[in-house]
C-alpha cells in the first residue's frame, strides 16, 4: 500500500503561489482545473439481455448521484474481463445504448376499455386495483377444488401466464410463487417455443 | 516525441511537459547506456553505470526544472558518490514517490531489467494484483487497450508500475488500491477537454489513479498524456482525492 | 449445453446443424474459431441454408427443413457398421448391453409396440428392460435388477436393436429424405466419426445446436439421435465434447430451470397429478428408484426428490407449511392434462382461459398461427400486458385488418403497463453454459415505469388483500403465500436469490463436512437439504449460488488454473458449480483420463477421492470399481441409447417422421408419414395444408444477427442494419416466377399470408427430395405490425407466424415453426 501523505500542494492557494509536489508552478494547470465542467461516470457491469452467450457489458452512467442528477446513459461497452464474450460485442450488444435510450419507451400504464379504439391514460393505483379485481372474479367464477372424479386438485384454470426470457431468475421465481398459489395452470414462457 | 507535440498546445500544462519531454530525453541516456553495459540486477554493483549516465539527467534537472529540485540537482553533481548512491537504495527500497532522482534514475534501469527477464526481479515481494508483479512498485496509472498485456477485445485495462513500467493485466471496475468492487463507490470523473483521460477514484479508500483510454484515442502515450492531463489531479486533489502514486512532475 | 461456451475450444471436431451460431450467438462463435485455429479443429456444418456458420466450415451440407433425424440416423448407422464407436464407453456407461422385453417391436412400418390407434398414444409396457432374476417388469415401472449382455451380442440388447433400427437408415435413404448427395452424406459421416478411428479414444467431438432443432413435432427426438450419437462416440462428459443446445435468449435456460413452464416445479420437479392424493404418493411416483444390472451402482440422485420438494414447499408456504398438513402439498395445483403455450391459445380460443398476463412476452408475434392467437385474445375478458415497447399483443385489437365496427365487438380490456429494461433490474441470467451470473442496476426505469417485481408484487398483494377481506374461492394458498421481505413492494432480488438458494430453518447437519449449519444460514448446496422441514429451498439446482460466503454468482474470478476454459472461481454454475457436466465419464472405468491432455477430473486413488480440474460431477468418493453410472441423474446410472416406458411419448428409439405438412410421403413408411402422435388442434383457424392443395414450397424460419426476435424493431441502430423484412428465394424458383429481388412477394400457407420484399438468393439450392424438385424459402422472422419501420408505412405489417401451423412436438410441446409448406405468388 502507498504511504498516506501530507496533501501535494504546497504553498497556500490565497497567499503563494500553486506548487506541485516537486515544486513545479501549477497555477496555470489549477486556473484550467477550475474551468473544467467535470462529469462522473459510474461504471455498472451487467449482462446483455439478447441472445444465451450473455456477453458480459459495462454500462457507463453520467450523472453524479450525490448530486441528485438524474443518471444517463452515454456508453455500453463489452466487457473485457469477461472470460467467454472477451470484451467483444455483437450488432445487437453494440446498440445496446440505444435499447435504453429509447423514446418509444411506455413511460405510463394504459387500458384500453371494451369496444374502445384507443389507449387511455390510467394511475398505477387503479390499474393495480382493477387487476386484481379481474384476477379474484375470473379465479372465483372458475376455481376447480375438486375434479369431476372427487380428487382435490384446487387449479385455475382460466387465467394464464406467459412470461419471457429475459426475466431474471429472481423474477420468475416470484411468478412460480404467486401464480402457482393463484392455482395457475397455463404457465408458460419464451423456453416453450 | 508525443511530449513536444503535446507541449507545441502551449496549452496551460506547457511547461510542466516541456520538462517532461526533457526528462524523458535524460532518461533515455541512461537506458542507452544500461543496454550497452547490461546491468547485473543487484543495485549495489550497477550503481555506478547508473550515476554515470544519470549524469545528463542531474544537469537538465539543474537547469530547467524548478527551483528546490535544481538545487537537489547541483548538490548531487557536487556531492560525493556514496550520497548519490545512498538515495537510491534507498528508494529501491522504499519507493516513494516523493523520491524525484530516486524514482527518475531508477526507472529506465528497473525497466530494462524487468523487461529482459522473465519473472520478478531479485527482492520484489508481490504483495497482490494491485502492485506490479515484476518488481512490487505501485501503479502509476491504469491503461484501457490492455496495451498488449491483455489478450481480449475492447477497454481490457492494465495498471503500469511507477517503479519499472511494466505493465500488469488488471480488472475492470475494481479499486487498484483498496480492491474495492462496490460499483456504488467507484466511478470515474472525466472532462471533455481530456476525452481519453479518466479520473478512477473510489469512495471507500478515498484513492484515485488516472486512466489512458486508448480506445477513445490511440496515438496517446500513456506516461506523458497522464502528466499532459494535470488539470485533473489539481481538480481531484481538491475535491478530497489522494493519488495512489505521484508523477515525476509531483502531481 | 452440458458443456460450455469457452469449452468449445477444446475440441476436435464439431458438428453444427440445427443452429446459426456465427449469426446468432456472435460473441460465442469465437470458441469454435479457437478451436479451428488452436486445434486443427474441424468444422461440419449442416443447415437448409449456407449460412455464415457454413462459410467458416470445412463441410457444408445442404439439409431439407425437419430432416434431421434421418442424417443423424445415418451417422449411427455407419458409426455402427464401420467399428467407429467408444467400445468400453458404450458398454459401460450406456444401457447398451441392457436386454429388453420380449414383445418390443421397433418401427418398420412407422409404429412401435402399443399403439392405440383411437386414442392416438402408445401403451408404453412393452417399452422396457428385462428384469434380471426373480424379479420380473411389473408394466409400468423399470425392473429393479435389469438383465444384460456385457457381449452385446443378444438380439434384444439394446445396442442389437439399435443396429437394427437405424440399418433402415442407409446412405441411399437419407439422400431420398434429406436431399443430400449419398457421398457428401458419407464423407461426413466418415469425418465426424474419425475421432473414433482405430479404438482412439483421445479425440473428441461436440454437437452444437439451437432452434433448428427444437421447433419441429420431432424436435426431441432429432437432439435425442444427437445424444445417442454422442453416446455411441463416446463424447459425452469430455472436454470439448458433449451435446451442446445454444439457447436462444439470455435467461432463457434460467426461464426453463425455475419452470415457469406447466408441467415442472423449479428445479425440473413434477407437477402434482389429481391421483397424488398425498404428499406421500406424489413423492412415491415422482422418486425413481434404481434400475441397474446387479453388479453396478448407481447414484440415482433423483432419489432425493422428497428433500427438494419438501424445501421448496417450506419456500413457498414457510410456517403454514407442517408436517400436519402433509407441507402444504394441497395447495399446489394438479394437472392431468397439457396446459402448455399451444393449449393456452387453443382454450383462450375456445372461451375457456378468460385472462391472460403476459409479462415480457408477445404471444401475438410468436405465434404459431398468430392469426387464431388475435382471435383467441377477442375472446378473453381481460389482458395484463408488462412491457417496454408498444407492442403486437398489447394492441391486438387493432391489428391490420381490423375495423372500427370490428373494434366495437372485441369486449377485452387491455392494460398496458410499462415495465422495466434489462439495465434497470439486478439479478441473474443463466446462460446456455449454465453459468448464472449477477447483474447491476444501472439506471433506474424512465418515466413512471416500474421494476417486473414491484408490478407483481402490488398485483399480487391485492389479490391477497381482496381475499383476506372478502374470503372467496379456496383463499389459502394464496393467504400463505411466504411473503416476508424487507419491503413487500420492492422485493429485493438479493432476499429472492438468497431464498432461491435455501437456509437452515433449525440447526442441520451438512452431510458433506459433518459441520452444523445454524437456523438462519444460508445452506451450501442441495447436498444439505432435508425432507423434514428444517431446511426450505426456492430452487434446489441453485443451491450453492448464494452462500453464507456471499453470492457466487457476483464472483469475478479471471483465473482459469487448468487452461481448459473452466474459469472456476467466475460466477457460478449448476449444478454445484461443474462445468462440464457427466465428467466422470471423461475417465475410463478405471478412473484415469481418455486423454491426459485434457483432464478434467480422476480418480485418487490415495485419497479415495474423485479429484481434478473441475467440480466431479459424480459421488465424490464412489471407487471405479464399485462401477457406478457416470449419469447420476438417470435411475439407471447410464446413459440412454434406449430410453425406457414414458420417457418419450413417440419411441424409445427416435425415428424419422415428416413434418405435419410434408412435401412428399416418408420413404421408410408411406402408410405412417408423421409422427403418429402428434397433436394437432382442431379449432376452424387449425388448417393443415397439403401439396395437393398447391402448397409445395418447403418454408423454414429463421433470425438475422442485426436483429433480435420483435424486440429491437424498435432500436434505431438495429433497424437501420436491417430496415425492412424480406424473403429468402432461391433464384431457381425466382426464375420460374419471372420475379426480381427486391419485388414484392405473397407467401401463403394454409393458414394466411405474409408479404414481404424478395431476395433472391443462391445459397438455398433446389433439392431432390425422394426424386421431386423441392424448393425451400426462408423468412427472418423480425417484424410485426409495431416497431419504427412498420410506424413509417415501410412494411406490410404482416408477420411470419400468420403462416405457422399448430402442431406441437408430444414431448416438449414446441410448435413446428419450422418445415411447413407454403407457395408464392407475385403481390
Amino acid at each position: 500500500m502507498p504511504i498516506s501523505r501530507r496533501a501535494f500542494l504546497q504553498g497556500s492557494i490565497a497567499g503563494g503561489a500553486a506548487l506541485s509536489a516537486f515544486g513545479f508552478d501549477v497555477a496555470p494547470v489549477q486556473a484550467q482545473a477550475k474551468t473544467l465542467k467535470i462529469g462522473r461516470t459510474s461504471e455498472t457491469r451487467s449482462t446483455c439481455p439478447y441472445c444465451s452467450v450473455s456477453c458480459g457489458v459495462i454500462i457507463h452512467t453520467l450523472g453524479d448521484r450525490a448530486k441528485n442528477a438524474i443518471p444517463q446513459v452515454v456508453h455500453v461497452e463489452g466487457d473485457p474481463d469477461h472470460p467467454i464474450n472477451r470484451g467483444t460485442l455483437c450488432p445487437k450488444g453494440s446498440s445496446l445504448q440505444q435499447e435504453i435510450l429509447n423514446d418509444r419507451r411506455l413511460l405510463k400504464p394504459q387500458v384500453r376499455r371494451p369496444g374502445s379504439d384507443h389507449w387511455e391514460d390510467i394511475d398505477w393505483d387503479r390499474a393495480v386495483d382493477e387487476i386484481a379485481r379481474w384476477v379474484k372474479k375470473t379465479r372465483d367464477a372458475s376455481f376447480i377444488a375438486t375434479d369431476s372424479r372427487g380428487r382435490v386438485v384446487n387449479r385455475c384454470e382460466s387465467i394464464a401466464w406467459t412470461g419471457g426470457c429475459t426475466d431474471t431468475n429472481e423474477l420468475n421465481y416470484l411468478v412460480v410463487k404467486t401464480m402457482r398459489s393463484l392455482g395457475v395452470v397455463g404457465l408458460e414462457n419464451q423456453a416453450r417455443v | 516525441m508525443r511530449a513536444d507535440a503535446l507541449a507545441a498546445d502551449e496549452g496551460p500544462g506547457v511547461s510542466l511537459l516541456r520538462f517532461y519531454a526533457r526528462l524523458l530525453r535524460a532518461q533515455k541516456k541512461v537506458d542507452d547506456a544500461l543496454g550497452v553495459t547490461p546491468p547485473t540486477g543487484v543495485l549495489e554493483a550497477d550503481v555506478g553505470i547508473l550515476l554515470e549516465s544519470g549524469v545528463d539527467l542531474l544537469r537538465t534537472v539543474s537547469e530547467a526544472g524548478p527551483q528546490p529540485l535544481a538545487a537537489q540537482a547541483r548538490e548531487l553533481m557536487d556531492g560525493s558518490a556514496s550520497v548519490c548512491e545512498a538515495r537510491l537504495l534507498t528508494y529501491w527500497r522504499d519507493r516513494s514517490d516523493r523520491s524525484f532522482f530516486g524514482k527518475a534514475l531508477l526507472q529506465p534501469y528497473a525497466e530494462r531489467l524487468t523487461r529482459d527477464e522473465a519473472g520478478p526481479i531479485a527482492g520484489a515481494s508481490i504483495a497482490g494484483d494491485n502492485m506490479c508483479p515484476r518488481c512490487g512498485g505501485a501503479p502509476q496509472l491504469s491503461i484501457l487497450d490492455g496495451g498488449g498485456a491483455a489478450a481480449t477485445d475492447g477497454g481490457a485495462r492494465c495498471l503500469q508500475c511507477a517503479t519499472c513500467l511494466a505493465r500488469w493485466v488488471f480488472r475492470r471496475v475494481v479499486c487498484p488500491s483498496c480492491g474495492n468492487e462496490d460499483e456504488r463507490t467507484l466511478g470515474y470523473y472525466q472532462s471533455a477537454v481530456f476525452a481519453h483521460v479518466r479520473v478512477d477514484a473510489c469512495d471507500r479508500c478515498g484513492r484515485y489513479i488516472k486512466s489512458i483510454d486508448l480506445t477513445r484515442l490511440g496515438l496517446a502515450v500513456p506516461l506523458v498524456d497522464e502528466v499532459a492531463a494535470a488539470p485533473l489531479d489539481l481538480w481531484a486533489q481538491e475535491h478530497g482525492y489522494e493519488k495512489i502514486a505521484l508523477n515525476l512532475v509531483g502531481l | 449445453m452440458t458443456n460450455g461456451w469457452i469449452d468449445i475450444k477444446n475440441t476436435d471436431l464439431m458438428l453444427i446443424m440445427g443452429g446459426n451460431p456465427a449469426e446468432n450467438h456472435p460473441c460465442g462463435f469465437k470458441w469454435p474459431v479457437e478451436a479451428r485455429l488452436h486445434r486443427n479443429a474441424k468444422l461440419i456444418v449442416v443447415d437448409p441454408r449456407f449460412t455464415r456458420t457454413a462459410a467458416s466450415a470445412d463441410l457444408f451440407l445442404q439439409i431439407r427443413a425437419g430432416t434431421d433425424i434421418a442424417f443423424l440416423g445415418g451417422l449411427i448407422n455407419y458409426a455402427i457398421l464401420n467399428d467407429r464407436l467408444a467400445h468400453d464407453y458404450l458398454v459401460h456407461y450406456t444401457n447398451a448391453a441392457f436386454l429388453i422385453q420380449e414383445g418390443f417391436k421397433l418401427p418398420e412400418d412407422g409404429l412401435y409396440s402399443g399403439f392405440d390407434a383411437s386414442k392416438r398414444t402408445y401403451d408404453k409396457a412393452t417399452w422396457n428392460y428385462e428384469g434380471a432374476g426373480a424379479s420380473p417388469a411389473a408394466g409400468a415401472s423399470l425392473p429393479p435388477t435389469v438383465a444384460y449382455d456385457i457381449t452385446l451380442q443378444h438380439p434384444r440388447c439394446v445396442f442389437q436393436l439399435l443396429k437394427q433400427q437405424y440399418s433402415r437408415y442407409t446412405p441411399e435413404m437419407v439422400e431420398r429424405i434429406t436431399g443430400i448427395p449419398r457421398d457428401q452424406f458419407l464423407k461426413a459421416a466418415d469425418l465426424f466419426t474419425s475421432v473414433r478411428k482405430d479404438g482412439d479414444m483421445k479425440r473428441v467431438a461436440t454437437i452444437i445446436y439451437a432452434v433448428g432443432w427444437t421447433q419441429h413435432t420431432f424436435g426431441t427426438q432429432i437432439i435425442r439421435t444427437a445424444a445417442m450419437l454422442q453416446l455411441l462416440l463416446g463424447n459425452v462428459g469430455r472436454a470439448g465434447g458433449g451435446v451442446n443446445a445454444l439457447r436462444g435468449h439470455s435467461n432463457i435456460q434460467g426461464a426453463t430451470d425455475m419452470a415457469g413452464v406447466f408441467d415442472s416445479l423449479p428445479g425440473y420437479l413434477k407437477m402434482p397429478s389429481p391421483d397424488d392424493a398425498d404428499l406421500a404418493t406424489y413423492l412415491k411416483r415422482t422418486t425413481p428408484t434404481a434400475s441397474k444390472p446387479a453388479e453396478w451402482d448407481s447414484y440415482n440422485y433423483w432419489s432425493n426428490t422428497p428433500k427438494f420438494m419438501v424445501s421448496f414447499l417450506k419456500a413457498l408456504y414457510g410456517d403454514a407449511a407442517t408436517k400436519q398438513n402433509d407441507w402444504a402439498f394441497h395447495y399446489l395445483p394438479k394437472i392431468d392434462r397439457k396446459y402448455s403455450w399451444t393449449e393456452i391459445w387453443d382454450d383462450m380460443y375456445n372461451g375457456h382461459v378468460k385472462g391472460m398476463f403476459a409479462f415480457g412476452m408477445n404471444g401475438v408475434q410468436i405465434g404459431p398461427n398468430t392469426r387464431k392467437n388475435i382471435e383467441a385474445l377477442k375472446k378473453a375478458d381481460w389482458l395484463v400486458v408488462g412491457e417496454i415497447y408498444p407492442d403486437e399483443t398489447s394492441e391486438f385489437w387493432r391489428a391490420p385488418g381490423t375495423t372500427p365496427d370490428d373494434m366495437r365487438t372485441i369486449n377485452t380490456t387491455v392494460y398496458r403497463l410499462p415495465c422495466a429494461g434489462f439495465a434497470e433490474k439486478d439479478g441473474t441470467f443463466v446462460n446456455s453454459a449454465r453459468w448464472l451470473q449477477w447483474k447491476n442496476i444501472a439506471v433506474a426505469p424512465p418515466g413512471d415505469a416500474r421494476v417486473d417485481q414491484e408490478v407483481l408484487a402490488r398485483i399480487f398483494l391485492k389479490v391477497r388483500e381482496l381475499y383476506q377481506k372478502e374470503g372467496g374461492a379456496f383463499p389459502d394458498p394464496i393467504v400463505n403465500l411466504s411473503w416476508n421481505y424487507t419491503d413487500p413492494l420492492h422485493r429485493s432480488f438479493v432476499e429472492l436469490a438468497k431464498e432461491i438458494n435455501g437456509r437452515a430453518l433449525a440447526d442441520v447437519t451438512d452431510p458433506a463436512t459433518g459441520q452444523t449449519i445454524k437456523a438462519g444460514q444460508q445452506l451450501p448446496g442441495f447436498g444439505a437439504l432435508k425432507d423434514d422441514g428444517t431446511t426450505l429451498c426456492g430452487n434446489w439446482l441453485y443451491s450453492g449460488s448464494w452462500t453464507e460466503a456471499g453470492a457466487m454468482t457476483q464472483r469475478r474470478g479471471t483465473d482459469d488454473p487448468s487452461g481448459l476454459g473452466v474459469y472456476p472461481n467466475w460466477a457460478w454454475s449448476w449444478p454445484a458449480n461443474r462445468r462440464v457436466m457427466y465428467n466422470r465419464a471423461s475417465c475410463d472405468p478405471g478412473g484415469q483420463p481418455w486423454d491426459p491432455e485434457r483432464r478434467q477430473v480422476w480418480w485418487n486413488e490415495a485419497a479415495k477421492r474423485w479429484v481434478g480440474n473441475d467440480v466431479p460431477d459424480f459421488k465424490p468418493d464412489s471407487a471405479p470399481k464399485d462401477h457406478m453410472g457416470p449419469f447420476i441423474m438417470n435411475p439407471d446410472g447410464i446413459g440412454r441409447l434406449f430410453g425406457p416406458l414414458a420417457a418419450f411419448q413417440d419411441g424409445p428409439f427416435p425415428e424419422h417422421y415428416e413434418p405435419i405438412e410434408s412435401p412428399i410421403a416418408n420413404p421408410l413408411h408411406p402408410s405412417q408419414s408423421t409422427n403418429p402422435v402428434v397433436q394437432k388442434f382442431e379449432t376452424p383457424l387449425d388448417k393443415y395444408g397439403t401439396v395437393q392443395d398447391g402448397f409445395t414450397v418447403v418454408c423454414t424460419t429463421y433470425r438475422l444477427t442485426e436483429h433480435y426476435h420483435y424486440w429491437t424493431k424498435n432500436n434505431p441502430m438495429n433497424v437501420q442494419l436491417v430496415p425492412e423484412p424480406f424473403v429468402e428465394i432461391p433464384a431457381e424458383l425466382a426464375d420460374e416466377m419471372g420475379l426480381r429481388g427486391g419485388e414484392r412477394v405473397k407467401v401463403t400457407s394454409a393458414r394466411a399470408t405474409y408479404v414481404a420484399k424478395a431476395m433472391v438468393t443462391r445459397r438455398i439450392k433446389p433439392m431432390q427430395i425422394d426424386g421431386k424438385k423441392t424448393y425451400q424459402i426462408g423468412i427472418p422472422i423480425h417484424w410485426g405490425y409495431r416497431g419504427i419501420a412498420e410506424d413509417a408505412g415501410r412494411t406490410a405489417l404482416t408477420s411470419v407466424n400468420l403462416l405457422s401451423p399448430t402442431a406441437i412436438d408430444p414431448n416438449a410441446y414446441t410448435p413446428e415453426f419450422k418445415g411447413f409448406l407454403v407457395k408464392l405468388e407475385k403481390a
